[in-house]
């Protein structure tokens, strides 16, 4: 196991070294993707920690990977200010893990995903250099936006050492309510409902549990009149609803990837065709232990998923391009097709990490490296 | 003018009319003269043969044919860059959008649409008005530029310090490669498996392919707006305030900044109601719902006097905002009448450091002996220096150059970039490696080869290329470049 505490020792490392390796955070998503290859040599890269650049007046940070998502939300809090990034586990996980497996949360319907946030990244690849890409300030066009090909990578390109973050200003109100709804099409009408014009929540989850209880979550944040005004809105839409605290998100958000012995499916429809495929979740709810759908996004997970038919699913969701990923579980086919694109995604793999040395078997590129 | 074609191009010009129609190749000088720049008259490189096609089939059909007789392709839209993208530097087929300007689909429920590139950016949103929405990306030359060009360049504008630039409106593309496939990449269901292809797609500046269709993110407008000039006796003043609006967590919708004698410049030809002996003055807007803008004004207001601002103007109705926008938008066209040519800088900075950094401008300006005048995204930290001469001057055209260099070197020094949004294009190519070092570069290098192994696509663009970009005509081209402003 390989433990830099700098990049330069990262990328000697990686470059002196034969076989496979596993960059490794925090491990709490490992259960993502195709099983490690088991001779593996790990990085734990949570020693490259070092908070290199914070100028809270510029609203941007420079941080090693490995630092934990909830380490640097409370580095930034005392400033009044926060990264709106709301993903799972966060935490135990650190930034360059999560942004490996390309993770974000419900605040993603307002502030979009990382990918939007990050300015730039110092990467190591598979030979060994340390790549710089982006840059530090606000806004830069300067060269390719080469280090978004590492988010949702798993690793597979490069290992991710250090992070530029634009970040935000903390809201001042911060408020969520829970409906309890008849069923998914409830759910789903509601949440459009609150983000009419000139509305727009901060965030939207619809959850059905076990029981088949659906339930849609909805957050609001910013100026404190603003945010009253939404609230009041909300609760004359519906006739039931609790207010929420804002941490009780938390178990819902960490439910997923807690656990590698059930299947996981992670499911994607496009926006526009989630209405068209309510029928088709809403009896998925009884094959499978619990589901989240972002509404707005039309992402969804579906836990517990063991007895719901994949390749039947995928055949449903064509019509719509939807998409089904099989996250954790056992599956022969868990990516799907091929993604479009994938001869250059496999010429990439093979310029920036030349011997395949970095992750072989995850993730959709698999079908090449392993 | 001669109007025999070339026995060279011959059966290129043929090939290349069976497939989109004769009419559609343009071969003559005269027409080819169209093509020769883009915004920046950086660099003037005649195309071989201009084609204008129809769609995504005849693009790709062109590319085929050209890129199998060695020439390049260079893709146009606008050609309103401002560094020589658009401009054929190798020679070649410029394959020009203006026929390709349609919105396709417009879904109000996903707030999408999905466009041709040839469309002009603020079509889209004027096409959009009934449902409330538009494009947020607003780069100042919007009514000229298309949305294939923004999103090739990755373009910014005043409203993109609250909304973002090109990068985050961008959810799909459609692109013909090389070698003349088609690549459809789509990112509208979320965290697709696969590698962010259009994150490098988008900024490409037409290196990686030609794209010939675009899903866009549609932004709701906003309930309210509220636009403020805030004027300044002195430039550190307006500076901090810029930097202490953002500091305070007041993220306003644009933040705009012009100082010096760029201010009685616009006045004299703009009437936007600038006072002529101010030293800065900053167009602050907001938006939102009224009580955004209400909690937004109350700490714009206070920021403001904190700095002794001279005034602090609210627009009072959309005449008087439109006014207040006229100021800035007609700032370049003024800016003309103290010198025939210019030069606009694109650096980025830290906004904790423009104050030092637009001093710096005043003595970069002193020292070369050019005039400067910053109109720019302060709230961004986006400087805009707008170098201005008059190349009849001995010597000016080195000290202008010089004079760009000391402002690039002083961005990059406080931790800043050579380009907020105009691009690399030919114009800042050789600024790449103080940016960027060798190993970072064959990082991008190897990537653009995954797209295009021959070069075909925009070659001698964007990085430094070495050998083979060598001997381009006008490669260096920096003294004609600012000849050519006289044209502008
Ligand atoms: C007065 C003025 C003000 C400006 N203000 C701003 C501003 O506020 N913000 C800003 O960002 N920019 C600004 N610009 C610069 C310029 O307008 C932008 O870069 C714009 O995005 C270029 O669009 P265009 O359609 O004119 O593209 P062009 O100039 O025609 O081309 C630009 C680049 O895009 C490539 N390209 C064009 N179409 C395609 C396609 N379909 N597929 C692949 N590549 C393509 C070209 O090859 C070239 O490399 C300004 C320019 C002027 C003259």
């Amino acid at each position: 196991m390989y433990r830099p505490s700098t990049i330069q020792e990262l990328a000697n490392q990686i470059r002196d070294h034969r076989g496979p390796l596993l960059p490794l955070g925090s491990g709490s998503h490992q259960v993502l993707g195709n099983p490690a290859v088991v001779d593996s040599t790990i990085i734990d890269t949570t020693k490259l920690s070092v908070v290199s650049d914070y100028i809270p007046s510029d609203l941007t940070i420079t941080v090693g990977a490995g630092i934990t998502l909830g380490a640097l939300q409370e580095l930034l809090k005392p400033n009044n200010q926060w990264l709106p990034w709301d993903a799972p586990q966060h935490h135990s996980a650190t930034i360059g893990g999560l942004l490996a497996a390309g993770l974000s949360g419900p605040l993603r319907h307002s502030a979009g995903t990382p990918r939007d946030w990050v300015l730039g990244m110092h990467t190591v690849s598979g030979d060994g250099r340390i790549l710089k890409s982006g840059g530090k300030v606000v806004k830069n066009v300067a060269g390719y936006d080469v280090h978004k090909l590492h988010i949702g990578a798993l690793g597979t390109l490069g290992v991710i050492a250090e992070v530029s973050f634009k970040i935000a200003p903390l809201p001042n109100a911060d408020q969520s309510l829970a409906f309890v709804c008849r069923d998914l099409l409830h759910a789903y009408t509601l949440a459009y409902q609150l983000r009419e014009r000139p509305f727009n929540p901060a965030a939207l989850l619809i959850h059905a549990d076990t029981n088949r209880v659906v339930t849609l979550l909805a957050r609001w944040t910013g100026v404190a009149a603003m945010v009253a005004r939404q609230v009041a809105h909300a609760r004359q839409q519906a006739a039931t609803y609790d207010d929420y605290e804002t941490r009780a998100w938390e178990p819902l958000l960490n439910a997923p990837f807690g656990n590698s012995q059930h299947t996981q499916l992670r499911i994607g429809i496009p926006p526009q065709h989630v209405a068209a495929v309510i029928p088709l979740l809403q009896s998925l709810i009884g094959e499978a232990g619990a589901l989240h759908l972002l509404p707005t996004v039309g992402l969804v997970r579906l836990l517990d998923a063991t007895a719901v038919d994949v390749v039947a699913l995928r055949a449903k969701l064509l019509p719509y391009t939807g998409y089904v990923v099989v996250e954790s579980g056992n599956h022969p086919n868990r990516w799907g097709p091929a993604p479009e694109g994938f001869a250059i995604m496999e010429q990439l793999k093979r310029s920036w990490d030349p011997d395949h040395k970095l992750n072989p078997g995850r993730s959709f590129i698999a079908r090449l490296t392993s | 003018m001669p109007q025999t074609i070339a026995p060279e191009f011959a059966t290129l010009i043929a090939d290349l009319g069976r497939a989109i129609g004769p009419k559609y190749v343009l071969w003559r000088v005269e027409e080819l003269m169209m093509y020769e720049f883009d915004g920046s008259a950086l660099d003037l490189a005649r195309p071989d043969i201009v084609v204008v096609p129809a769609s995504t089939a005849e693009i790709a059909a062109v590319v085929k044919i050209a890129a199998a007789a060695g020439f390049p392709i260079v893709p146009r839209g606008g050609g309103t860059g401002l560094s020589g993208g658009s401009v054929p530097a190798a020679g070649g087929v410029v394959v020009a959008t203006s026929r390709m300007q349609k919105v396709l689909h417009v879904d109000p429920v996903a707030r999408t649409a999905i466009v041709q590139p040839g469309l002009i950016n603020t079509e889209l949103s004027e096409y959009t008005l009934p449902w409330n929405l538009h494009f947020a990306p607003d780069p100042s030359s919007q009514k000229a530029s298309t949305i294939g060009g923004n999103s090739a360049e990755n373009a910014g504008g005043p409203h993109c310090l609250k909304y973002g630039i090109t990068t985050n409106h961008v959810l799909a593309a459609t692109m013909v490669l090389a070698d003349g496939s088609i690549l459809h990449i789509d990112t509208t269901a979320p965290d697709r498996p696969g590698y962010d292809l259009l994150g490098v797609i988008v900024g490409s500046e037409g290196t990686l392919g030609m794209v010939t269709e675009i899903t866009v993110r549609l932004t709701p407008n906003p309930e309210g707006v509220k636009t403020f000039l805030a004027i300044f006796d002195d430039l550190d003043s307006a500076s901090d305030t810029v930097s202490a609006i953002i500091a305070q967590g007041v993220i306003p919708a644009a933040l705009e900044m012009l100082e010096g004698q760029g201010i009685a410049l616009v006045e004299q030809s703009v009437h936007a109601g600038y006072p002529l002996d101010a030293q800065a003055v900053l167009l602050i807007e907001i938006d939102g719902t009224d009580e955004e803008i209400e909690d937004q004004t109350a700490r714009i207001e206070y920021i403001c006097s904190h700095f002794e601002a001279r005034e602090l103007r609210a627009a009072k109705d959309e005449e008087q905002r439109k006014k207040l926008w006229a100021g800035r938008k007609g700032a370049l066209a003024a800016c003309a009448r103290l010198a025939p040519h210019y030069h606009i800088q694109d650096g980025v900075v830290p906004r904790s450091r423009l104050t030092e950094v637009l001093q710096l401008t005043r003595e970069v300006a002193k020292r070369q002996r050019v005039h400067i005048v910053n109109i720019f995204h302060a709230g961004d930290g986006n400087l805009h220096p707008l170098i201005l001469f008059d190349i009849r001057e001995p010597g000016i055209i080195d000290r202008a150059i010089a004079a760009s260099e000391e402002i690039m070197r002083e961005c990059i020094r406080v931790g800043g970039s050579i380009s907020g949004e105009h691009g690399i294009g030919i114009e800042k190519r050789d600024y790449m490696s103080l940016l960027f070092n060798e190993d970072d570069l064959w990082a991008m290098r190897q990537m653009r080869a995954c797209f295009d192994a021959v070069g075909v696509m925009n070659p001698c663009k964007l990085i430094p290329t070495g050998a083979s970009c060598g001997d381009i005509k006008h490669a260096r081209g920096a003294a004609k470049a600012l000849a050519a402003g006289a044209w502008i």
